[in-house]
């Protein structure tokens, strides 16, 4: 587990322990309230993907009612924050019968199937034990997605409360999901989409009922929003430093991370446990110990990789939140 | 972490999926590889941390023979792990420059052996005083670059200044000099000999200069799993800081003498024609820049595309398993892949052996 010095609120976010991993709140916020509104007017549901951040408490904080997660071990930790449904993205089989039981006591519950043989199967297993267990349907859009082929859809399933599509592995999701929704809107059944687009917002365009998306709230302004602090730990030649964030400390399953309020700074690349850092050596000098700040490509990965979140404003440390579902595969 | 812990004694498919596994026969032969080579020889090997991040496991290794009873850690947190689980000599491979870190190391040397690599002589002299301040000593080694272009010295006068300037200071001892070093792509045995050698001879001109300064060298911690066999046949090599060879990955599948004992074990989700869904996804992988796993035993099924908690497989025919079966996952970079998990589970005949907690995750501190 992660072992940093925890330092005491009100510490400049520039004496935390290196590498940490901060969001700061103010923009969280402003982004997640302006996504909010944007999904509002345009008439539609959103239900963000908690699984993003995978910290209840966050969730808290951004007022994330709805949520949807990824697994049943994340709903667990989720359904005792939330006040809202909760949707979770895999079908459940008799040995998760309990867990998902539990969770439906104390919060509604929506699941997503990738067929409608699935939902009468968790439909069978749930019968007379629980009434707050709605089912969705995931659409295959493309061979590479998991779901049911659009012409496959039967509705023979009364018990589906909804379509979910995705546009995840989607080439050109604008174009070919207008298309589909207009297809999909014909069988008059709410219809969902989980978009990895944004801060591309054409989702508000389309014909669908409800959006889920989680990175709205990190990726919304213009100014970044979540960072990984680290320090520079040797210098050895002008123009080239190491710093001591690697690949398991900031994820590059998405790519690079890069350099923040420094423009001549570049993250040449990253081993497992350090980061180089190049520049033209006559532009900038870094000293031993320097913090410098790194905005992750991928936030959702990056966030698996810590236990702690740090909350930062103007540069201050507010708050420190536990990322209780790092690691929750299961 | 909330995920469900299997039993001892549980059988493999009960366990619930995804889970990082521990084939212990394989891992247990792979540490007997390490203990035959080192055997009467006076170049020992150091088993990195990094990669296993468990002192239960480390343990192992040195129980089984071939190490100086030590080990190498990659962060201060890391080494603060394995003194906890009983471990009580660790060099750590990086250079640290945060006081918060050397004040917890130089705690940690109060009740350690505790040794530090170093290329830069305001952080030599910043571990001097804060050793001096909590009153222990640090053993410190001069890190050599010797191909990567990263940290270390870059040249035999370097490392002397360095060198000779520790060797005044209190709250330090000079202990000698370390390296790192890499090979690219599938080396056969003849490019890691001779590639192995020519790295290793850099770090050891760093030695001999030293010494030629009148400074004695008392240790040279040079090789890798790549090395494991090359560096104990080179004269002055003292120690061998190998991690990978003890839970192998796919891509250094050229070291034929290891064998792969750590493995994935995922749930198929659904399946279409060729295609196959599971539960195990890029956050529980990993995936650095593009790299994916191999199905074990299935060379014709690729990934196509690895999600936050699910993967899409393709194989060359009709998806060779059904919906509810199990798949198991060779990773391609396994330490990053031990840096996600809570626990290995650790397998031994098809049954669940034990349960080992990966303490030091996330220690990248």
């Amino acid at each position: 587990m992660e072992r940093p010095v925890f330092k005491p609120l009100g510490s400049s976010v520039y004496d935390l322990d290196t590498p940490s991993l901060f969001v700061i709140r103010d923009r969280v916020l402003a982004n997640a309230e302006t996504y909010r509104n944007l999904v509002s007017k345009a008439g539609k549901r959103l239900t963000p993907n908690a699984s993003t951040h995978r910290t209840p408490a966050l969730s808290r904080l951004l007022n994330q009612n709805d949520i949807y997660v990824n697994t049943i071990s994340e709903a667990i930790a989720f359904s005792n924050v939330i006040s809202g449904q909760l949707t979770i993205g895999r079908p459940f089989n008799s040995s998760q019968l309990q867990s998902i039981l539990a969770i439906s006591s104390v919060t509604p519950i929506r699941i997503v199937a990738s067929s409608e043989q699935q939902i009468s199967e968790m439909a069978a297993l749930i019968q007379g034990k629980a009434e707050n267990i709605s089912f969705v349907l995931r659409v295959s859009i493309t061979p590479e997605q998991r779901g049911t082929p659009i012409g496959q859809i039967n509705e023979t399933e009364k018990l589906i409360s909804g379509l979910w599509v995705s546009d995840i592995g989607i080439a050109d999701p604008k174009q070919q999901l207008t298309r589909i929704c207009m297809e999909l809107s014909q069988h008059n059944i709410p219809l969902v989409i989980e978009t990895c687009m944004f801060p591309d917002t054409y989702t508000l365009n389309l014909d669908v009922d409800e959006i889920v998306d989680g990175s709205h709230p990190f990726i919304g302004a213009s100014d970044y929003c979540v960072g990984v602090i680290s320090s520079v730990v040797s210098a050895p030649e002008p123009g080239k430093a190491f710093l001591d964030c690697g690949q398991k400390a900031i994820s590059t399953d998405g790519g690079v991370p890069t350099v923040v309020g420094n423009s001549s700074f570049t993250l040449e690349k990253m081993s497992a446990e350090h980061g180089f850092l190049l520049w033209e050596s006559n532009e900038s000098s870094v000293s031993l110990g320097e913090s410098i700040i790194l905005k992750p490509a991928s936030i959702s990965d990056t966030f698996n990789l810590y236990d702690y979140l740090n909350i930062v404003e103007s540069e201050v440390l507010v708050g420190l939140m536990e990322i209780q579902c790092r690691g929750a595969y299961s | 972490m909330i995920n469900t812990r299997p039993n001892i004694g549980d059988s493999v498919d009960q366990i619930p999926t995804p889970s990082l596994l521990i084939d212990v026969p394989a891992m247990d032969h792979n540490f007997s590889v390490i203990s035959q080579t080192y055997a009467g020889k006076v170049c020992k090997m150091r088993q990195h941390a990094k990669n296993i991040k468990s002192p239960v496991v480390m343990q192992r290794q040195i129980d089984a023979g071939g190490t100086l009873n030590g080990v190498c850690a990659a962060k201060v947190a890391e080494a603060e792990v394995m003194v906890e689980g009983g471990i009580r000599d660790v060099l750590v491979t990086s250079e640290v420059t945060s006081p918060d870190k050397l004040r917890r190391l130089a705690s940690l040397a109060k009740i350690a052996d505790v040794k530090l690599c170093i290329d830069n002589q305001d952080n030599l002299e910043q571990i001097s005083q804060i050793a001096s301040d909590a009153g222990c000593e640090i053993g410190v080694l001069i890190e050599v670059d010797t191909s990567m272009g990263r940290a270390g010295v870059r040249s035999p006068a370097e490392g002397v200044a360095l060198a000779r300037r520790a060797t005044d200071l209190n709250g330090v001892k000079f202990m000698g000099v370390m390296s790192h070093q890499t090979v690219d792509g599938w080396a056969d045995r003849e490019t890691r000999f001779t590639e192995g050698r020519r790295y290793i001879e850099i770090c050891l001109e760093v030695k001999t200069a030293i010494e030629g300064s009148g400074i004695p060298v008392e240790m040279v911690s040079s090789g890798e799993t790549f090395t494991f066999d090359v560096a104990p046949e080179i004269e002055g090599v003292t120690e061998v800081e190998g991690g990978t060879y003890a839970l192998m990955s796919v891509t250094n599948g050229y070291m034929e003498d290891f064998q792969i004992a750590a493995k994935v074990i995922t749930t198929v989700l659904d399946v279409r024609d060729e295609y196959g869904f599971i539960d195990a996804g890029v956050q529980c992988l990993g995936g650095p820049l593009g790299v994916k796993p191999s199905v074990e035993g299935h060379p014709d099924i690729e990934f196509i595309r690895m999600d936050a908690s699910e993967s899409c497989l393709r194989s060359k025919g009709p998806f060779p398993f059904d919906p509810g079966d199990k798949i198991f996952l060779l990773s391609a970079q396994q330490d990053i892949l031990v840096n996600r998990w809570d626990s290995f589970v650790a397998i031994n005949e098809g049954e669940v052996e034990a349960v080992w907690d990966i303490p030091a995750r996330g220690c990248h501190h």
